[in-house]
C-alpha cells in the first residue's frame, strides 16, 4: 500500500515507523521543516519530502500516482483539514484521516465526510474510563466489608 | 442612496484577518452602512487598531468554533476571510458554512495553485491576490483594461476595476457628472495606495484605480466611456 503521512512530529514519525515495518507498505513522509525528519531515525526505509501541507504544489509532486492512505498529522488543525480535503477531493484517496484537536471542529468536518481523529476526545474518554474503573474497585471493596 | 435603501441592504459582515486588506475592507464596509466585525488573532495588531475601530474589531482565532459562536456568526450574511494563510481562510469559510449555513463566504488565496481546490470545497467566491497583482502588471500594456475582481454569485453582477489613464475622459470630473451606465456604481477609489470612499463630489484623477459594481450586460457601455 502507498501511504502518505503529512507531519513528522511525535505522532507522525511514530506512525510512519510502525507502518514502515511492513515491507509491502510504501511510505512517504512530508514535513515543512527538514529537521523534523531526524525523528524517523536512520533505519527508516520510506521516502521523505520537504513541503508545505497547505500548498497544492506539494501534492502535485508526490500524489499523482494512486495513494491508498493519507494521514494528516501536523500540529495545526487547519492544515490537517485542508490537506485531507485535498487528498480526498482532488486525488480521490480512499482513506484519509485528519488529526483535529478541537472537538467541535472535528465534528463539523466529520459531517463533511472527513474522517478525523481527535486526541482531546480520546484523552477525555480514557480519563473517564480510568476514573470509572477506580470507582468500581472502590464500590467492590466497600461491598466486602 | 436614501436611508430606507440603506436599511434594506444592511448586512452583518464578518471580516477575518486585520492585514491591510482586511482593515481597508472593514472601513469601506462600515462607510457603506454595514455592521462589520473584523477578527484578528494577533494581540499587537489588535491593539494598534482597537482605538480606531472600537467595537468593530475582535481579538480571537476565527478558526476556533467558540470564537465563531461568540462573534455571532449565526446571524452573519457574509464571512470574508482575508488572512495571509490559505488554510486559515479555507477553514473559516467552511466552518461558517457548515456550522451556521452562512449564505455567502469569500476567501482570499495567496497561492494561485489552491484556487481550484477552494472552489471544489464549496467556497462561494475567492479573491486571488496574486492574480490581481499579475493583472495589474498586464494592465500596463492595455490602459483601458477592465479587470474582473469578484463575481457576485447567483447574480448577473460583478465588481471590476480599472486604472484611469491620463487621456481618459473621466479624469478631473466629479462622479456626479459622469454618465455611468445604469446598474453600475463606483464603490471605491484607490489613490496613491489609499482607499477613498467616493461621493458625488469626489473628483477622479489620473492614475486612480476605480472599483465598479456593474451588471455584466453593461460592460460594453462602461468600456466606451472610460
Amino acid at each position: 500500500m502507498k501511504i502518505v503521512i503529512l507531519g513528522c512530529g511525535r505522532l507522525g514519525s511514530r506512525v510512519a515507523l510502525k507502518l514502515g515495518e511492513d515491507e509491502k507498505n510504501e511510505i512517504i513522509v512530508i514535513d515543512k521543516n527538514s529537521d523534523s525528519f531526524s525523528l524517523l531515525g536512520k533505519d527508516f526505509k520510506g521516502k521523505i519530502f520537504q513541503g508545505d501541507g497547505a500548498n497544492m504544489e506539494t501534492y502535485n509532486k508526490i500524489m499523482n500516482e494512486k495513494v491508498d492512505i493519507f494521514l494528516a498529522l501536523t500540529n495545526i488543525d487547519n492544515t490537517n483539514i485542508m490537506a485531507a480535503e485535498i487528498a480526498k477531493q482532488k486525488y480521490k484517496v480512499e482513506k484519509t484521516i485528519a488529526k483535529v484537536d478541537d472537538p467541535i471542529r472535528a465534528r463539523a468536518f466529520e459531517e463533511l465526510g472527513i474522517e478525523t481523529i481527535c486526541p482531546t476526545l480520546l484523552s477525555e474518554k480514557k480519563i473517564n474510563k480510568m476514573i470509572e474503573k477506580k470507582k468500581i474497585k472502590e464500590s467492590e471493596s466497600d461491598g466486602d466489608v | 442612496m436614501s436611508d430606507i435603501e440603506k436599511q434594506d441592504n444592511h448586512k452583518f459582515i464578518i471580516v477575518v484577518g486585520a492585514g491591510k486588506m482586511g482593515y481597508n475592507l472593514t472601513k469601506l464596509l462600515i462607510s457603506e452602512g454595514h455592521e462589520v466585525l473584523l477578527v484578528e488573532e494577533d494581540k499587537t495588531r489588535f491593539n494598534e487598531l482597537s482605538a480606531e475601530l472600537g467595537e468593530n474589531i475582535f481579538l480571537g482565532d476565527a478558526t476556533e468554533s467558540e470564537v465563531l459562536k461568540e462573534i455571532g456568526t449565526n446571524r452573519a450574511n457574509v464571512v470574508v476571510a482575508v488572512t495571509g494563510d490559505d488554510d486559515v481562510n479555507l477553514i473559516v469559510c467552511q466552518m461558517a458554512k457548515i456550522m451556521y449555513m452562512t449564505p455567502r463566504t469569500i476567501a482570499r488565496i495567496s497561492n494561485p495553485k489552491n484556487e481550484d481546490i477552494f472552489l471544489t470545497l464549496g467556497i462561494d467566491n475567492i479573491v486571488n491576490t496574486t492574480q490581481i497583482v499579475n493583472s495589474l502588471i498586464e494592465k500596463e500594456v492595455d490602459a483601458n483594461m477592465i479587470v474582473p475582481i469578484l463575481d457576485i454569485k447567483g447574480s448577473n453582477a460583478e465588481i471590476v476595476e480599472t486604472e484611469l489613464s491620463s487621456n481618459s475622459p473621466l479624469v478631473n470630473k466629479a462622479i456626479k457628472d459622469i454618465k455611468l451606465p445604469e446598474e453600475s456604481l463606483i464603490v471605491s477609489i484607490l489613490r496613491e495606495g489609499q482607499v477613498i470612499f467616493p461621493h458625488g463630489n469626489t473628483v477622479l484623477q489620473k492614475d486612480d484605480t476605480i472599483m465598479i459594481l456593474i451588471s455584466k450586460d453593461k460592460m460594453d457601455i462602461l468600456r466606451q466611456i472610460l
